[in-house]
């Protein structure tokens, strides 16, 4: 059992590493199109308009590993109203199941976007299929995250406790 | 059984995007409705060019308070007012109310000035109990000012323009800044005079200091409505301002070392935001098909036909989710219900706008879920109900101006011809 919790920790590590480079390069990539976008249509009277789907997409990128890292730090929004009355080991011994719960949520809404993903490439017209193919960002997001809250769950670091140790 | 079921895992402390996803999720399929439908609302995101500002002016707000922001900011509204009775308190309202509007009123001002403005205004003879009042109900301050993230999220969700929401929250921003600065020149008297004078000199050196983050709101307010730039070129402009002046001008932040922890910190701060916006796109499109809002309004009608009335029970009600509820899954879960009862009793939707992150600016002061409460209680180590009772004088004083601001719609409206 110790061994899984181990192996969890890490695999969760490592992926901490992943949602923090894709935040990092997706901030990288959005300032550069916005701006782009900013000077070529200020000063040159032009743009891009790729550059503005992509931008448009982009934001999935950040808001899917944003709300994992969320997770992690224990930041993300809840209601709470309950919560301040509850004893530290009454909120340790929730956080699994609410990790859990959370999950298997995430898994099934990864499910219905992929099959979303799959009718948006089989349906979209010829000069939309790249926008088609950026949807691909909301199975995976949802996926991450899910994956994120399951390792949460068998950690049992949770939602509560944990700060994400390895900065890319 | 199951919407109950959810109600409880939300009080006990499940993330609000997944009571709201499971919750749409529920309701198409009990409603013979294929749950794709969800993502389909959900991807509608992609197509509201606005949504990009919120990460890239947050990005801006963040770089802001991890440099020197918070102690230029506070040097230069000394040299303006800490000369006056009452003017470290009055440094303190103004200083907080600029720093919110640029980093989203998400607790982020308590963390950043709270530690600065803490000491000097004990320093400056204030008891403890006025400083944490006015510390904690400073945090939310600048919620109406642009480009409040508050207000882009609510242009977002309700359809209302974001640029006549910028216009609408000057007056009545302004009006609650006058408030309190009069409060704290009046309750100066029971405190020693302050131990400095004006000086021209201190205010040219505090504003040569400051220069470039106090021309920042001007050029957003000025490229905004001017028209030279939309609001997502605005945030563009903000973002590339602020990580320049930070890493180039003053050389606050480190390219190598700080940039990357900053980038992550927006990312889980918008992350945890936009996820619920996403989360709640497809059930409160059900919602809304299901006749919910007119159900309420044929209800609400029985008791309330005049919109003095509504407005009334509309603030009641708000404050009610200010304190139960944070102000982006307000905005996000209550607005898209307030906006069809409203137009009903012809409310104007800006001045609608307005009033609603006014009572949620009030939520963040009241228990149980009053996030400024719990930031303040940690970062001055007291009660949270000591800081509570602290903050009454600044509650009452808030609750005051919403009702001016309720009843005189003009206040928001003054740009309109």
């Amino acid at each position: 059992m110790s061994n899984i919790i181990l192996y969890a920790t890490r695999f969760k590590s490592l992926l901490v590493y992943f949602e923090k480079t894709l935040i990092i390069s997706s901030f990288i990539l959005l300032l550069i199109l916005t701006s782009t976008q900013l000077i070529s249509r200020n000063l040159f009277d032009s743009g891009f308009p790729i550059f503005d789907i992509i931008s448009r997409h982009i934001i999935f990128f950040i808001i899917f590993p944003g709300a994992a890292l969320s997770c992690e730090g224990n930041k993300n929004i809840k209601l709470d109203i309950l919560t301040p009355l509850l004893s530290t080991h009454m909120l340790t011994t929730l956080q699994m199941p609410l990790a859990f719960i959370s999950s298997i949520v995430c898994f099934t809404f990864a499910w219905y976007s992929g099959s979303f993903f799959i009718d948006e490439l089989k349906y979209a017209a010829v000069n939309e299929q790249f926008s088609a193919y950026m949807t691909i960002s909301i199975p995976a997001g949802f996926f991450l995250l899910g994956i994120h809250l399951l390792l949460l769950s068998i950690t049992n670091q949770s939602l509560h406790s944990s700060k994400a140790s390895i900065e890319p | 059984m199951i919407v109950l079921l959810l109600i409880l895992l939300a009080i006990i402390g499940l993330p609000l995007f997944v009571v709201l996803s499971a919750g749409g999720m529920y309701a198409s399929l009990n409603n013979d409705l294929d749950p794709v439908i969800l993502i389909i609302e959900m991807y509608r995101l992609s197509n509201y060019p606005n949504l990009i500002a919120i990460p890239l002016f947050t990005l801006a707000g963040i770089t802001m308070a991890s440099g020197g922001a918070p102690n230029r900011l506070i040097s230069l509204f000394n040299a303006l007012f800490g000369w006056m009775p009452g003017g470290m308190a009055i440094v303190c309202i103004f200083s907080c109310a600029f720093f919110t509007a640029l980093t989203g009123a998400s607790g982020v001002t308590i963390i950043a000035l709270g530690g600065l403005l803490f000491p000097l205004l004990i320093h400056t003879k204030y008891t403890n109990k006025f400083t944490t009042g006015l510390l904690t109900s400073s945090g939310s301050l600048g919620l109406l000012f642009p480009p409040s993230m508050a207000i882009l999220l609510y242009g977002i969700v309700s359809g209302v323009s974001i640029d006549e929401l910028f216009l609408a929250g000057l007056i009545p921003g302004l009006i609650l800044l006058i408030l309190l600065s009069l409060y704290s020149f009046i309750s100066a008297n029971s405190y020693p005079a302050p131990d400095q004078s004006f000086s021209f000199y201190n205010l040219k050196i505090a504003l040569y200091g400051s220069i470039w983050d106090i021309l920042l709101p001007v050029i957003i307010i000025f490229g905004i409505f001017s028209g030279f730039l939309t609001i997502t070129e605005a945030a563009t402009f903000t973002a590339i301002y602020a990580l320049f002046i930070e890493t180039v001008i003053y050389r606050e932040i480190s390219l190598t070392n700080d940039l990357n922890s900053i980038f992550i910190e927006t990312g889980a701060l918008t992350g945890s935001i936009l996820i619920i916006l996403a989360a709640a796109m497809g059930l409160t499109n059900l919602i809304v098909d299901s006749q919910l809002p007119s159900t309420i309004l044929e209800y609400i009608s029985q008791f309330i036909s005049d919109p003095i009335y509504f407005l009334f029970a509309l603030n009641i009600f708000l404050l009610i989710v200010g304190a139960t509820m944070d102000i982006f899954s307000a905005i996000i879960v209550v607005a898209p219900l307030i906006i069809p009862l409203a137009r009903q009793y012809n409310i104007d939707p800006v001045h609608l706008g307005i009033i609603f992150l006014a009572n949620l600016e009030i939520g963040y002061l009241t228990p149980p879920v009053g996030i400024n409460l719990f930031i303040a209680s940690q970062k001055f180590t007291k009660p949270i109900l000591s800081i509570f009772k602290s903050t009454i004088p600044f509650l009452s004083i808030m609750l005051i101006w919403l009702i001016i601001i309720s009843y005189i719609p003009s206040l928001s409206l003054w740009w309109r011809p």
